[in-house]
């Protein structure tokens, strides 16, 4: 207790105040969270006896006490010299410093808009950063999917996502490419949307993938961006399963929209079913390799959806105000756009494209013109954002770009 | 007594004359190579003193030294044996000195006394001094074409001995022998079934010389449709042939019968090819690489993304000048090196991305394949094509594609068109001439803008845009000014390797 009430200073100290009424026991948390082989197993292990600024000298004393019961992980030696070493290199006013600050906060079990009062394995720690309020919406539901998806199941997540959103729901998700960055662009595009919350496995300043930079920026401004990792840290492996564990323990209803064989995704299912959370999955084509975790999940009974109206008829929500739904302009789905004047050629392509993806080649032969006219209409197309272009592949567009 | 004969060696692909002097002198029997020979020429020693005693002449048993002037160039393979054995002759008194006066020759000889023939011998024969040239007979169709009337082939030494000594008769002129009209067989491209996409890009590259890049997993084709490509193309003209045969000459290629390569090349160098292999390169003395052997031709490298960052890189300038400079121990040369090139890559490590949904590769490995082809590098191919594994139906069934016959014949035409304008092909409309020779309509200049404003287009990406939409117009015999669809149909064989943002 000592040691650690001569570290933290005044600054330190007043930042955390502001958050909690016991600064001294968040910042040794604080700590401990951000030690080295520190997963959230071991944390509670050692909170379940001790308090937090206990720990902290009983550590730095290289002594535990002998009440504390048998840990539920592997606990050695070599893992108490580290957390010392850890301990005594810690700069906590630093540490304190870029955890709260700006939009930056940290919630603890105590927080009001704690979300995990009765999960079974919650975090200690959330690190936040965006607004609170989205943690405490009443109808919260998970969108996953694989990274490596197809252009109809992102436009599948993507429509989820809208509708939800549309409704009033919140979409949870994990900030990945493919499925859940879609979801979460596709909710984005909805005019109601209750603010999104997307739950990462790396800390809140180390943006991954790089190429979600700007959806993710774009969760944080209007939604909810939360972690249990502290500022600074990359996501190593182990994050990702511990990640789709918050997801599960946030949402109502976890919908899988593709995934392989194994894939996260799968893992997100699991965590689900140890918390009584429902699981809907999306089907997808036999042959398609990013569906065979999908329709594996339906031959195992989980209920299939097919679209946003499914989803919303599984929930019972109803849109905030009254039943009619808005028309979304740029940025919305597709098959409810005002339609523009086609030409019959074009109208013909466009039908083709209606079952899915489809190769140029093949988009010759479905629409009956050749190859060069084909190529020409689908720039057209193109161009006015009714298709999309992936490898080989042209697909109906769907979100309209980020 | 002192004899000296006029030759020539080969140095990448031009020719280097040299001096073969001979010194044969009382003395302890000896025999010495000066002026920089390498290993093959140092052994002339043992295939001239063998080829002389088979061919019943003699061999001096007295001091000879044999000098390779200019000393200061090295003398490289066996083409001086020839040389030095009439040489040797002349300064050992068996041969008038008056016979050799103004002859030059290159060739091996062989332990029987027999000419056998060295590669480079069309540029040797260019090269050498003199006012008479004689060639190995062996290579006779390759230099009936130059210097009319002054070279002759000899088949023996003991032929060549006794015309020069005058009991024989005179060695035949080269270009006596009447021309053998060779039909070139062509790959037949009909043979590539299905595959309209590929094929119609096929067709846009012959008939314009654009470079194309084709984008598919293994077994779709590509090898295949790369050779059939270059059998569109039509036969080189008599400039362009004589520079590729050189090439060829030089690089020690076969040359097809006829002695004249007509027929573009179309060479397909491993991806492990090193980058002396690739552009050229070798010790003292440059061997032309695969750039110029494919000049007026098609470079097919496949697995375009294997291939070593460095060898990538060094393709640019060929690319851009259509000639390339090689720096060596014994300074820079410069080789022809204009070809069309045309190539094919993955589109991520597993193979399947064609069709995202079967790919198994994680994006960040995909993308990291994809680095290694450097967007300068992409940028300089006019054509970009997915492909995919035909359908065995189409595979099985009746073929009811247009042969090479028919499609050639097209190619030639646009061919013809890009010639009355003064180019050597629409691929090559340089960028001053770009507004008045194939000019946009207004709706086609918005299609231009609206694809760089999208961030879809260089700067160089829209003039190759346009020279693509003139040569798809040229083959539909269609308008001279470039409206939305020709720009949209050349945009559309452009296909990017990263997915549309709004697919993503």
């Amino acid at each position: 207790m000592n040691s650690s009430s001569r570290e933290t200073s005044g600054s330190s100290t007043d930042r955390l105040k502001r958050l909690t009424a016991a600064p001294q026991s968040l910042a040794a948390t604080l700590r401990l969270v951000a030690l080295p082989s520190m997963g959230v197993a071991r944390t509670r292990w050692l909170l379940s006896h001790l308090d937090p600024v206990e720990a902290v000298a009983a550590i730095l004393a290289g002594t535990l006490p002998p009440e504390l019961p048998a840990p539920t992980h592997r606990v050695d030696r070599s893992h108490l010299d580290k957390w010392r070493g850890g301990l005594r290199e810690q700069d906590v006013d630093e540490l304190v410093a870029r955890n709260v600050g700006g939009s930056q906060q940290i919630l603890d079990a105590g927080h009001r808009f704690w979300p995990f009062g009765d999960d079974v394995d919650p975090p200690v720690l959330l690190f936040a950063r965006g607004r609170l309020d989205c943690l405490a919406e009443p109808r919260r539901v998970a969108i996953v999917g694989t990274r490596r998806c197809s252009a109809i199941g992102r436009s599948v997540a993507g429509e989820m996502g809208w509708t939800l959103a549309e409704h009033g729901v919140a979409v949870v998700s994990g900030l990945a490419l493919g499925i859940d960055g879609a979801a979460h662009r596709g909710a984005g595009a909805s005019a109601t949307d209750p603010g999104r919350i997307g739950v990462v496995a790396s800390g809140l300043d180390m943006i991954y993938p790089p190429r979600n930079e700007q959806l993710w920026n774009d969760v944080a401004h209007t939604g909810v961006v939360i972690s249990e990792t502290p500022m600074g840290e990359r996501a190593t492996r182990w994050r990702f399963p511990a990640r789709n564990r918050l997801i599960a323990g946030l949402s109502e209803l976890v919908v899988v929209v593709e995934s392989h064989e194994r894939g996260g995704a799968l893992i997100t299912v699991d965590e689900a079913l140890r918390r009584a959370v429902e699981v809907v999955a999306v089907p997808g084509s036999v042959l398609g390799r990013s569906c065979v975790g999908t329709n594996q999940l339906l031959m195992d009974g989980v209920p299939p959806v097919r679209n946003g109206q499914d989803l919303v008829d599984v929930l019972g929500v109803r849109p905030p105000e009254g039943p009619q739904l808005t028309i979304p302009t740029e940025g919305g789905q597709g098959s409810n756009q005002p339609k523009l004047l086609l030409s019959a050629p074009e109208q013909a392509i466009l039908d083709a494209l209606d079952a899915g993806p489809v190769m140029i080649e093949d988009l010759a032969k479905g629409a009956e013109l050749d190859v060069s006219e084909t190529l020409t209409i689908v720039q057209r197309l193109r161009r006015q954002e009714l298709v999309a272009i992936d490898g080989a592949e042209v697909a109906i567009a769907l979100d309209g770009g980020q | 007594m002192l004899a000296t004969i006029h030759s020539a060696v080969v140095d990448g692909v031009d020719g280097i004359p040299v001096r073969v002097e001979v010194d044969v002198r009382d003395g302890l029997p000896a025999y010495s190579v000066v002026g920089m020979p390498d290993a093959a020429c140092r052994e002339s020693r043992d295939r001239v003193r063998a080829a002389l005693g088979n061919s019943g002449l003699r061999w001096p048993q007295r001091r000879i030294t044999v000098n390779l002037a200019p000393s200061s160039v090295r003398k490289q393979g066996a083409g001086l044996d020839l040389p030095i054995a009439v040489a040797v002759l002349v300064a050992d008194g068996q041969i008038p000195a008056e016979a050799v006066a103004g002859l030059g020759m290159a060739g091996e000889l062989g332990l029987d006394g027999s000419v056998r023939p060295v590669p480079g011998m069309i540029i040797l024969a260019s090269a050498c001094k003199g006012t008479e040239f004689l060639a190995p007979i062996a290579n006779r169709s390759e230099v009936r074409r130059i210097r009319e009337g002054q070279v002759r082939v000899v088949g023996t030494l003991r032929q060549l001995a006794l015309a020069l000594d005058g009991s024989g008769p005179a060695p035949e002129r080269a270009d006596l022998e009447p021309e053998r009209v060779v039909e070139h067989e062509r790959a037949e491209f009909a043979d590539v079934r299905g595959q309209q996409l590929a094929r119609r890009a096929a067709e846009i590259a012959a008939a314009g010389g654009h470079h194309l890049l084709f984008v598919g997993p293994p077994g779709a084709g590509k090898t295949m449709i790369a050779n059939r490509l270059a059998a569109l193309l039509p036969d080189l003209d008599e400039s362009e042939a004589l520079v590729t045969t050189r090439i060829h000459s030089a690089a020690g290629i076969p040359l097809p019968a006829g002695g004249l390569v007509r027929r573009p090349p179309y060479r397909a160098p491993h991806h492990a090819a090193s980058t002396a292999a690739l552009i050229g390169g070798g010790g003292a003395t440059v061997r032309p690489g695969e750039v110029s052997l494919a000049h007026g031709g098609v470079l097919f490298l496949d697995e375009l993304g294997e291939f070593s960052v460095p060898v990538l890189e060094a393709l640019r300038q060929p690319l851009e000048e259509g000639h390339i400079r090689v720096s060596r121990l014994t300074g820079p040369r410069s080789m022809p090196a204009r070809f069309q090139l045309i190539a094919a890559t993955n589109p991520c490590p597993c193979g399947y991305g064609v069709t995202p949904a079967s790919c198994r590769c994680n994006p960040a490995a995909t993308a990291r394949y994809l680095r290694r082809l450097s967007g300068p590098l992409l940028d300089r191919f006019d054509l970009v094509v997915h492909v995919r594994p035909p359908e065995a139906q189409v595979l099985l069934g009746d073929g009811t594609e247009e042969t090479t016959a028919t499609v050639a014949e097209r190619v030639e035409r646009v061919r013809t068109l890009a010639r009355e304008r003064g180019l050597l092909s629409n691929a090559s409309i340089p960028s001053e001439r770009i507004d008045e020779l194939p000019p946009l309509t207004a709706s086609g200049r918005a299609v231009l803008l609206h694809a760089v404003k999208a961030g879809e287009l260089t700067g160089r990406g829209m003039h190759r845009i346009r020279r693509v939409a003139r040569t798809i117009s040229d083959l539909a015999d269609g308008p001279d000014s470039l409206d939305e669809d020709l720009i949209d149909q050349a945009l559309g064989l452009r296909q990017s390797l990263q997915p549309d943002r709004s697919a993503a």
